[in-house]
């Protein structure tokens, strides 16, 4: 009797322990997969040796479902050998990864034709011939090419044929019918007036280090609207997208921030003011950043705009704005006032304390545990791969930050095993639901390293709803589309985006996260054309697709 | 940066005349570093401050200054090194305090937040009467959302130091936060009565407008906003250039004439005076500092300093001319003259010597003197529309009609809209009753160019002249509505009226 009651309290302080441990432990909200789904590619920046300047913006990749089979794949950019010495050999290439559909990946970057073997930074996806298959545009240093998708699971490159090889030092860039004329448009954040044979040394202290974005002078951006006959016309300056100070643009998004039914479109400038630019409704733009309030970081400080993302993580209805920023900046986050302006809640939602320590890159909001709340992550890692010698406090490879939305108007930091605790110098983060399972994965591109493939293994405990929009009289991509879905809970709003984060394309598709709500009381999708279609008692964790004016069907 | 400076010269000072003897060796190399950090010369502070370690070792005020000239040079991980190695060393409370107070900005800056707010109480506790330690917890606890600590801290923080700009800032950054508004005005615009050059001052006071909606006023404080911005960068630019090169005279020349062409005069003299220790005769900051005390009606002072300058250089004409004005304000008019004819006798181009000069000779009444002036003025400067002008209104003073005449003239051909010069030649034309029609147009010119009751004056008299009476009473009634009761007026106004009345 009493060495049985022994055994019992001894099982019991057991239990205690394991749950207290569970408490404490940290859980495994992304695993890396990257491995396992047969993900072998390797980032090069052309191995110069040198530090030559284009090289530690990184490459990006993304998701997108090239061959319409219903799943997202993925396709990754790689840099180019730039000084001839180094040219002889084999050259890499980007690479397309096919979604096997059992959450494995083939590399089909030969049969598919989209090798390009340019110094790839990122890309853009859209149907920019309304044909009903992606298309993808990629930025170079040197010539960006487009890619059109054959429909047959091969693309053939159409650059000098529509008119879009830009030569610029190009980084970001991101699809939008600007004018709702039914066809995407294109616009394209540039670097600088930089050429590697004209390298500059830069030094700290005397320590060689790579080189910050004032020493090489900026270059305009490139806005090119869509002929609707696969060809394109430069509409910089008529659009008035061609503002007096130019800039080191990096991060592109466009985004219907005042609810006025047309695109406007955010920059974010490396260590000089943001732009945004307002649609005056007739695809000619006005740039108001610094009326707005979001030119400048909380100091009113030009910031080292990196990577940029609109998302109603208030669920009032309009875009809440966000910006990865440079080492010992913070990150901003900016809320929407009403579609007039913006005000800096940085400190307030609690960004400002997990991202002062990083420099940021790719970023987005999304909502990683489907609670109905946009969360926000954030890659990052150093740009001077010998910072450790100029402040041992910093490494030159960081941890991600996953920021989770409280519902109270503030984020706090989730720490998590294997995907959440990789420390590598971080570039590009997509997002997307790469296996189908209800909830949203991320792809991470790392300099000069593997890229990391995320595994969400948390957010379909939750209710979600997934949207494959196509338009018709709109454009086929749905770009610009808004979303309103109201449960009984809540109301969220959602757009169709082209663009955001950092050197990125995401999954078109709209997700939403219901918590534990079953019932959908309304769904409503606002197309560009102005055309608005609703429906309800839809059936949560299911994917529909919604077809402008023709209904709604489950997938 | 600067109040970093600041603070750890003053409790380092405090340290070194007050606490720590320590042998004359010593002593010299840390006022050699002292020496070095004030002026800029951080590379050369560093080798101060490390010798003095090499011989003295458990010395934590050189560890904390070292990490001062660490910090300036932007080195924060060898700063943090060098304040954490002072507080491992016997000292005193106050070189403790700051040492914490140090480490907990520059990890407030990195973003490792946890650490600096436990150096930012432990410097509280060690420096309760440091304003700047509540300032740097209260901003830790804003990434904290301790909203009350940040207030109670920031408030301290002025109750201390009243002055201390950054406190006001921040708690008007945390009244919008907070969406008070009406606060948050209040706090930065007495921000800005402390500094009107902080360019986040107005941007946070835009923000205050843009939540009150108040849009006119967010354009006009991001106006101010980007002015300052543009001040901010060129002296970020001039002192990213000092960092290198800190030895670089003409570029601190010119971060002081940056600092003075935007009126900030605080900071031009801070480093006209810090140009004036690295190299003592540099007559270019003795210029600029007299310069600053002119321009803030301080005579005195800028007598004081030309003085100085002609003590390193007797032969500068400009602080010659410059003594002759001052001596001119006060009244002194042989000493001013001295100075002017002594700029004379170093550089006889000089316009404004002569200028002076003339000046003082009319107001001794000496016409005929200062026609001459004038007149070796012009000699050099044939196209002085002043000197010209001057010399034409002398000359009609004199009754030389014809040489006046010839002056206005000459002064309208280097500057056909010279108002003052069409008013006295059409006047003159007048009184001379010739080119009456010419005088109508002068008249009507000067009028249209500069709308005075003078020229309005002249205008009646020209057209009285020229027998048209009525535009003449229109025009004196002009001049008298400008200038009512003025005696000449009424008598020209009547004057008109009789001759309206007889015809």
């Amino acid at each position: 009797m009493f060495l049985g009651s022994s055994a019992s309290v001894n099982f019991v302080f057991l239990m205690l322990l394991m749950v207290s441990l569970r408490l404490t432990g940290q859980a495994e909200v992304f695993k890396d997969v990257t491995r396992t789904a047969g993900i072998h590619f390797l980032h090069t920046d052309g191995n110069s040796q040198l530090r030559l300047f284009n090289e530690f913006l990184g490459a990006g990749g993304g998701f997108f479902d090239y061959d319409n089979d219903g799943d997202l794949d993925l396709y990754l950019m790689n840099g180019a050998a730039q000084l001839d010495h180094l040219k002889a050999g084999t050259k890499p290439t980007n690479a397309l990864y096919r979604n096997n559909g059992d959450s494995t990946f083939t590399e089909i970057t030969a049969i598919a034709n989209i090798g390009d073997p340019h110094f790839g930074l990122g890309g853009a996806v859209g149907d920019c011939d309304n044909d009903g298959d992606l298309d993808l545009y990629l930025t170079n240093y040197g010539p960006n090419q487009l890619y059109q998708n054959n429909g047959d699971g091969t693309f053939t490159n159409r650059s000098d044929q529509s008119g879009l090889t830009d030569l610029k030092f190009s980084t970001s860039c991101a699809w939008a019918d600007v004018d709702n004329d039914g066809f995407l448009d294109l616009y394209i954040a540039n670097y600088a007036d930089y050429n590697p044979q004209q390298d500059k040394r830069c030094d700290v202290r005397g320590i060689w280090v790579y080189c910050g974005p004032r020493a090489y002078p900026p270059i305009s951006d490139s806005f090119y609207h869509n002929n609707g006959n696969g060809t394109f016309s430069d509409w910089l300056s008529e659009s008035g997208l061609n503002v007096e100070s130019t800039a080191h643009g990096l991060g592109v998004t466009f985004a219907d921030y005042d609810n006025d039914a047309d695109l406007d479109l955010y920059v974010a400038n490396d260590q000089d003011a943001n732009f945004l630019f307002q649609n005056l409704g007739d695809g000619k733009f006005e740039e108001i950043a610094l009326f707005a309030g979001v030119s400048h970081g909380l100091m009113g400080k030009e910031e080292a705009g990196m990577g940029t993302a609109f998302g109603d993580f208030n669920n009032d209805g309009f875009l809440d704005l966000t910006v990865s920023n440079f080492q010992e900046e913070t990150n901003t986050l900016y809320i929407n006032e009403e579609g007039v302006f913006f005000s800096d809640v940085t400190i307030t939602t609690g960004v400002a304390k997990p991202t002062q320590a990083f420099l940021g890159w790719g970023i987005q909001f999304f909502d990683y545990d489907n609670d109905g709340l946009k969360d926000i992550y954030v890659a990052n890692g150093h740009v001077m791969d010998n910072i450790d010698q100029i402040n041992a406090n910093i490494t030159l490879a960081q941890k991600n930050l996953l920021l989770k939305n409280m519902g109270n108007q503030v984020f706090q930091p989730v720490s998590g095993t294997t995907g959440l605790a990789l420390k590598k110098v971080s570039r590009a983060a997509a997002f997307g639901d790469y296996d189908n399972d209800g909830d949203i994965d991320i792809l991470v591109t790392n300099w000069n390293q593997k890229p990391d493939l995320l595994q969400n293994q948390v957010g379909n405990q939750n209710n979600w709803l997934q949207l494959d929009l196509v338009g018709t009289i709109s454009n086929r991509s749905a770009i610009g589309a808004k979303v309103k879905l109201v449960t009984d809970k809540r109301t969220q709003f959602q757009e169709v985006h082209s663009g955001g984060s950092y050197l990125a394309f995401n999954d078109l598709r709209v997700h939403f996260g219901l918590a534990q709500e079953t019932e959908i009381k309304l769904l409503e999708i606002r197309w560009p054309s102005g055309r608005i279609d609703s429906w309800s008692a839809l059936v949560v964790n299911q994917r529909y697709l919604a077809t402008e004016g023709k209904g709604i069907a489950k997938r | 940066m600067s109040l970093i400076k600041w603070l750890l010269l003053l409790t380092c000072l405090l340290v070194l005349v007050g606490l720590y003897p320590v042998a004359q060796a010593q002593q010299n190399l840390f006022q050699q570093g002292m020496g070095y950090l004030n002026v800029g010369f951080y590379d050369q502070a560093v080798t101060a401050f490390a010798q003095l370690l090499d011989r003295e070792p458990e010395n934590a005020a050189a560890y904390c200054q070292l990490g001062a000239a660490y910090r300036l040079q932007d080195r924060l991980s060898d700063a943090i090194s060098a304040y954490e190695k002072a507080l491992t060393l016997e000292t005193s409370a106050d070189i403790y305090g700051t040492a914490n107070l140090c480490l907990a900005m520059i990890h407030q800056e990195e973003g490792v937040f946890d650490k600096a707010k436990s150096y930012a109480l432990e410097a509280i506790e060690l420096l309760p009467q440091t304003a700047k330690a509540y300032l740097t917890l209260g901003k830790i606890d804003l990434y904290y959302r301790a909203d009350e600590e940040v207030k109670a801290n920031l408030l301290q923080a002025i109750q201390i130091d009243p002055n201390l700009t950054e406190a006001y800032q921040l708690l008007g950054q945390h009244a919008i936060s907070q969406k008070q508004p009406e606060k948050a005005l209040s706090y930065l615009k007495t921000a800005l009565d402390l500094d009107a050059y902080e360019s986040a001052t107005y941007y946070h006071l835009a923000a205050a407008y843009r939540s009150t909606r108040q849009f006119d006023m967010v354009r006009q404080s991001l106006q101010a906003f980007q002015e300052s911005k543009a001040y901010q960068a060129d002296v970020h630019r001039h002192r990213k250039h000092l960092q290198q090169e800190p030895q670089d005279l003409k570029a601190r020349l010119s971060l002081a004439e940056t600092h003075l062409e935007y009126k900030n005069f605080v900071e031009a003299e801070g480093e006209y005076k810090t140009i004036l220790k690295i190299a003592p005769d540099t007559v270019l900051a003795y210029d600029g500092l007299a310069v600053i005390h002119m321009q803030q009606s301080d005579y005195a002072q800028a007598e004081l300093v030309f003085k100085q300058i002609l003590q390193i250089d007797p032969n500068i004409a400009g602080a010659h001319i410059n003594l002759g004005w001052l001596a001119l304000q006060k009244g002194n008019l042989e000493t001013a003259k001295l100075h002017l004819k002594q700029a004379i006798g170093l550089n006889e181009t000089l316009a404004t010597a002569y200028q002076g000069l003339a000046e003082i000779q009319v107001q001794e009444k000496y016409l005929a003197a200062a026609i001459s002036t004038y007149q070796r003025l012009l000699e050099h400067h044939p196209d002085h529309e002043n000197a010209r002008l001057r010399l034409g209104i002398l000359y009609a003073t004199q009754g030389q009609a014809n040489e006046a005449i010839r002056s206005f003239q000459q002064v309208l051909a280097v500057n056909e809209d010279n108002a003052e010069a069409c008013n006295n030649l059409a006047w003159l034309y007048a009184e001379q009753k010739i080119h009456l029609d010419q005088a109508v147009t002068l008249a009507e010119k000067a009028v249209d160019l500069q709308s005075i009751p003078s020229h309005y004056d002249t205008l009646a008299y020209v057209y009285y002249h020229s027998q048209q009476y009525r535009k003449a009473e229109e025009a004196i009634q002009q001049a008298l509505s400008l200038a009512p009761n003025t005696p000449e007026y009424q008598s020209r106004q009547q004057q008109i009226k009789e001759r309206l009345e007889a015809d």
